[in-house]
């Protein structure tokens, strides 16, 4: 039976993407409103993306180009989760070692296939959502709404690089897809950055920006702020866990787009060998 | 062959356990020209023994050698992670606190509800030692926090506010007449230094 994707998954995946952002975007007053811009501009391009005909998605050299464009949000995506676990957990293990078991894990989860990797986005969403919305509402009487800041000009340079980061994988799976998604990806885009926009003011918020500035990754600290009581008091911890793995459902995503001509290749060759 | 590369990269993963102990609170005071730590460790002997503070003290010239000179002597590495209280002298709030303020928070063991605390005319060492029990400073500082009898400064607001514009409040402690630990009014920071103390007493204290 030929597997389907459901829209919900694909929304699931394209929310992914800004979630992914959140443990290592740097945050200041007006990171919220950048993320979310930027989330909305990557929404209607994605959604543009996705309307293009199946017969140009299905062309050879099409898969060929994803497949290169996909390669340097992946790196980017092992090289930061490298970076995050090797710094706030695994201080004393091998660089190299670390990135192995990254890159091994994205690969088999990859080799999956992209429908699947969607369908495992979903719970992976919701987990990371609920978390947030937890994480947030325990720090919600500790908030200086003095901090808040209304937009200004310079929220153009951080909205830039959030469209750096996000956009290109955003496009690539986008294009990638077996079925055509516009509101899909329109819906995960927004939910995703609406997620990402929240969770950075509230960092700016209950850290402020001079504080916050001084951190390499200023929303998983302020997450370790979060406890109730005496009891609970690494909320980091559970805040990072679901986050690495939206980072890690990006990378399989990716993985599965790098793969994609190389299965096309093999599954041909599979049918010739059978004629 | 997934099981293989599987139990290969566990393996990558593993390695010896390190030997920390848990710091739960730190106090630095200034002699000369340099600056002691002393650290307050937490030792538990047994599971059914009680946990008990020890205390380890070293010179340096800046935090990360008073660490290291704590580390060396204790004999492995400290787990600042529980350290809930910095008790900072007189001298030391006059030097200015903006650059270990700002060391504290990207220490990246160190938790930013972190409360740093001044202590009014006397060692913050010999303060810190005044009580036997673990988190007995933490919980008075909380509770005085919570009751709004002492000001709600954990390290990354204090950093925010000597950012923002050099000033600040902390919490201010002493050694009362009973020898127990009694706050001892607001210690008032400007331009990052201690400035004056807000309760009226200046007589112990400096010029306003």
């Amino acid at each position: 039976m030929r597997e389907k994707m459901f829209p919900r998954w694909g929304a699931a995946l394209f929310a992914l993407l800004p979630l992914s952002e959140i443990l290592y975007c740097p945050v200041d007053q007006q990171t919220g409103y950048a993320a979310i811009l930027a989330s909305l501009i990557t929404a209607l391009i994605c959604s543009g993306a996705a309307l293009l005909p199946p017969t140009v998605r299905k062309l050879n050299f099409m898969s060929w180009l994803l497949a290169i464009c996909a390669l340097w949000p992946l790196i980017q995506s092992l090289s930061r989760m490298t970076a995050f676990v090797r710094q706030t957990v695994f201080p004393e293990r091998s660089l190299w070692g670390l990135v192995f078991a990254l890159t091994l894990s994205a690969i088999l989860i990859a080799r999956i296939g992209l429908i699947r990797c969607a369908m495992w986005s979903l719970p992976v969403f919701v987990t990371a959502g609920l978390l947030i919305a937890l994480s947030g509402a325990l720090t919600i009487s500790d908030l200086h709404i003095s901090y808040l800041q209304a937009p200004m000009w310079s929220l153009g340079v951080q909205c830039g690089r959030f469209l750096r980061v996000i956009l290109p994988c955003a496009l690539v799976i986008s294009l990638s897809l077996p079925e055509q998604m516009p509101g899909a990806a329109a819906r995960g885009m927004a939910i995703g950055g609406a997620l990402l926009s929240l969770i950075s003011l509230r960092t700016a918020l209950l850290l402020g920006s001079h504080t916050a500035a001084l951190l390499a990754y200023p929303n998983f600290v302020a997450a370790g702020l979060a406890s109730v009581g005496d009891f609970a008091r690494h909320g980091e911890v559970f805040f990072a866990l679901p986050l690495l793995l939206c980072d890690l459902g990006r990378a399989a995503a990716l993985g599965c787009v790098v793969l994609q001509p190389v299965r096309k290749i093999a599954s041909k060759k599979a049918v010739k060998r059978h004629a | 062959m997934k099981r293989l590369l599987f139990a290969l990269s566990l393996l990558l993963l593993c390695g010896c356990a390190r030997e920390v102990s848990p710091v739960s609170g730190l106090a630095l005071d200034r002699i000369g020209d340099q600056y002691r730590m002393t650290a307050e460790i937490v030792r538990q002997d047994s599971l059914d023994a009680a946990a008990a503070p020890a205390y380890l003290s070293a010179t340096g010239r800046d935090l990360p050698e008073l660490l290291r000179g704590i580390e060396r002597v204790l004999g492995n590495e400290l787990y600042l992670d529980h350290a809930q209280v910095l008790l900072i002298d007189e001298e030391v709030a006059s030097d200015g606190i903006l650059e270990l303020a700002d060391y504290l928070c990207q220490h990246e063991d160190m938790r930013l509800s972190l409360r740093i605390a001044v202590v009014r005319g006397g060692d913050a060492a010999a303060l810190m030692q005044q009580d036997d029990e673990v988190f007995a400073l933490s919980d008075l500082l909380d509770l005085a926090a919570e009751q709004h009898t002492l000001p709600d400064m954990p390290l990354y607001r204090v950093t925010e506010v000597l950012h923002a514009d050099g000033t600040a409040i902390l919490p201010a402690l002493k050694i009362d007449e009973f020898k127990q630990i009694a706050p001892a009014g607001v210690a008032v920071f400007a331009n990052e230094k201690l400035s004056c103390y807000l309760d009226g007493d200046m007589e112990d204290g400096l010029d306003a």
